[in-house]
């Protein structure tokens, strides 16, 4: 007997049921649901369960280890802060989106064959775009269609994969997959464009940004993690995927630099952060699954309180960049304590809980001896620190006071940053709590004084380096190219070509269409008429005059016959013209028979 | 009135984080010193103040390089796709 059901069903029915509860109920209705999930999520035991036969396959929805319920846990725990984050919004469609969207990636993650997991791959996408549209302004529908049209190429390429799959070994069955062939190739670009990768990563900096203030929340959340777990459970030990994973950090950090949007600042930080997930992956060691899935646990967490607490600036003052920014901490003095809790969390500072899972990756290629990645995940600790720990809220909450008018957000937005809050200083105190879940035993102990002095010194003349270089550090109200550039200018150029080579090119075919049909009119009026006229033109052009008249009579007399054409038409010898025009046809259909065959 | 609006509670926090730093140090050289510890396993990350060092430098240059590289290339008015 089982006590649980897959956790997709608890959300997916939620969702459906939102639009029955009004004001207070409704609230109290999306609160239940997440704490249902967690219910069913905590009576969940490891094995295999829900297995349906579909054609000649297995469709599995509850395949349940130790690695599937770590994200099982932390997504339904964001879905709980999230919705209480997103209690004061009016709209059903939010939390009908915000459900499904759970739910599809909480499908993924218990989902045991390719098929199951791909619909519920699409089934994110297709709801997550929602979460950007009802922004409802122009930027936003834009951004939303990109990132959708992205995804469906992403998806497309991971139904390509998973079908060449099934014919070549005739198994649904998802497990390790591990690089051989060009069918675990695309299935691999599939997770890679989810978890952001460059060059697949460009439509996370771009669209988040623009979803609705709580649907960022939601967004930071789900996808990226999704993505992490399936790499986890499909590609471990990929080598690629460290390089892959300790570029795209550095990567995310470096474009941070440059930002101005302060939640596009915290997006190329998801792509970074997510870097270190990827590497940890490409590592393949039993400490580097476990911290990806550690960092992955963490990074949800305060990635989430990241985007609510500047979502609370957005919501609070209308400003979305730093530029706009600045003198905040006087006014919001509570979102500013919840947004350097989630810093510190993010830049890995001591007893907060990005330390004790981002410094086992950066320990786990330590120990492997990837010296070079080593240095490329400090490095991109320094990046984190320079421009999440530092630089956005500098400018946000100190820096220049723009005397805006603002103060801290509702009560329920408060409490679902607290929440999170509370879990990002518990988990870095007591890394215990997280270190239980993850798939294999730790052997990591993060809380040595060399380790904590270390990280300290990086962090603390990281922030030497931005003071003395403040001047060069001012922000810019600009925006940053990207590889989107090529499908934002490359469809204007496909626009191009489609409304000028392309439409003049079809309107030729039709100009000259016309021109026969209209000729064809003329023509069949009065054929041998037409075809005397013929005649007597060549004739006038060639030997000068028409018989028996002078040159001016002749040009005169064919001018007459023209206008007058058709003059009597066929009906006066019919017979004889048809007969004519059965010639003409037998003659055209010989040359043509004397050429081809 | 807020805080940091006056200069002598900046002085103090100034003067506290240079502090912070010269700690730092010290405690490394004390560990490598009594213990003969070492803050990395890695034999680069070996030497005194290494991860102060890889922090300053890092900060530093990361920052030069990804400003000159917006400055010519990447970075461009708000309008730029309109």
């Amino acid at each position: 007997m089982i006590n649980w059901i897959p956790p997709v069903t608890i959300f997916i029915l939620g969702a459906m049921l939102v639009p029955l509860f009004k004001g207070k109920a409704r609230q109290l209705y999306v609160l239940t649901i997440p704490v249902i999930g967690l219910a069913n999520i905590l009576a969940m035991e490891s094995g295999t369960e829900w297995t349906y036969g579909y054609l000649r396959y297995d469709l599995i929805f509850g395949q349940v280890d130790k690695l599937s319920m770590v994200f099982g846990y932390v997504f339904v725990i964001m879905a709980f802060i999230g919705v209480l984050y997103s209690l004061h919004v009016k709209e059903h469609g939010h939390f009908i989106a915000g459900f499904l969207y759970v739910g599809s990636a909480l499908g993924v993650v218990f989902s045991g064959d390719l098929f199951s997991l791909f619909i519920f791959w699409e089934i994110m996408a297709f709801s997550s775009v929602f979460l950007i549209w009802f922004q409802k302004e122009k930027a936003s529908i834009d951004a939303g269609f990109r990132y959708l049209l992205v995804h469906t190429a992403g998806g497309l390429c991971l139904l390509a994969g998973i079908v060449l799959r099934v014919v070549e070994t005739g198994s649904l069955e998802f497990g390790h997959i591990g690089l051989d062939g060009l069918d675990t190739y695309l299935i691999l670009i599939g997770f890679l464009l989810n978890a952001a990768v460059p060059p697949l990563h460009a439509w996370l900096a771009d669209a988040y940004p623009e979803a609705t203030i709580v649907g960022a929340v939601f967004l930071s959340a789900f996808t990226t993690k999704t993505a992490v777990y399936v790499l986890l459970r499909a590609y471990s030990g990929t080598e690629i995927l460290m390089w892959l994973g300790a570029f795209m950090a550095i990567f995310g950090v470096c474009y941070a630099v440059l930002e101005n949007d302060i939640r596009r600042i915290l997006g190329y930080h998801i792509i970074s952060q997510v870097g270190y997930m990827v590497c940890g992956v490409g590592i393949g060691t039993y400490m580097a699954i476990n911290g990806s899935a550690a960092h992955a646990f963490a990074h949800i967490l305060y990635k989430g309180l990241l985007f609510m607490s500047t979502g609370a600036i957005i919501y609070s003052t209308g400003f979305r960049k730093l530029t706009d920014l600045g003198g905040l901490y006087k006014k919001m003095p509570i979102t500013l304590i919840m947004y350097m809790v989630a810093g510190f969390a993010i830049s890995g500072m001591p007893l907060f809980s990005g330390f004790v899972s981002k410094t086992m990756v950066i320990a786990a290629a330590e120990h492997d001896h990837h010296y070079i990645i080593f240095l490329m995940l400090m490095l991109a600790s320094i990046g984190t620190f320079l421009s999440v720990g530092i630089k956005l809220p500098y400018f946000a909450f100190f820096g220049k006071d723009r005397g805006i008018e603002a103060k801290d957000p509702p009560v329920n937005m408060l409490a679902g940053m607290g929440i999170a809050a509370f879990l990002c200083i518990l988990i870095g105190v007591y890394p215990k709590v997280l270190y239980d879940l993850l798939p294999y035993e730790v052997h990591f102990q993060p809380f040595t004084i060399p380790h904590v002095v270390g990280e300290l010194q990086l962090l603390m003349f990281t922030a030497l380096g931005f003071f003395l270089l403040l001047k060069k550090l001012h922000v810019e109200p600009t925006i940053t190219l990207d590889i989107d550039w090529t499908y934002r200018k490359g469809s204007k150029v496909f626009m191009w070509f489609i409304n000028e080579p392309l439409a003049r090119g079809s309107q030729w075919t039709v100009d000259i269409c016309l021109v026969i049909i209209s000729f064809l009119k003329w023509f069949s009026k009065n054929p041998v008429l037409a075809v005397m006229l013929f005649k007597d033109s060549l004739t006038l052009r060639f030997i000068g005059h028409l018989g028996g008249r002078t040159r001016r009579d002749s040009i005169s007399y064919l001018e007459d016959e023209k206008k007058h054409y058709p003059r009597d038409p066929v009906k006066r010898n019919p017979v004889g013209d048809s007969l004519l025009l059965a010639l003409m046809f037998m003659a055209v259909y010989v040359m043509y028979y004397l050429f081809t065959a | 009135m807020g805080y940091l609006d006056e200069p002598k509670n900046l002085a103090l926090l100034k003067k506290l984080f240079y502090a912070s730093l010269v700690v730092l140090i010290l405690l490394e050289l004390i560990l490598m010193g009594i213990r003969e510890t070492h803050l990395s396993l890695a034999h680069i990350a070996e030497f005194p103040a290494f991860h102060a060092i890889f922090g300053f430098v890092g900060c530093v240059v990361m920052v030069f390089v990804v400003k000159f590289l917006g400055h010519q290339w990447l970075m461009k008015e708000e309008d730029y796709y309109d």
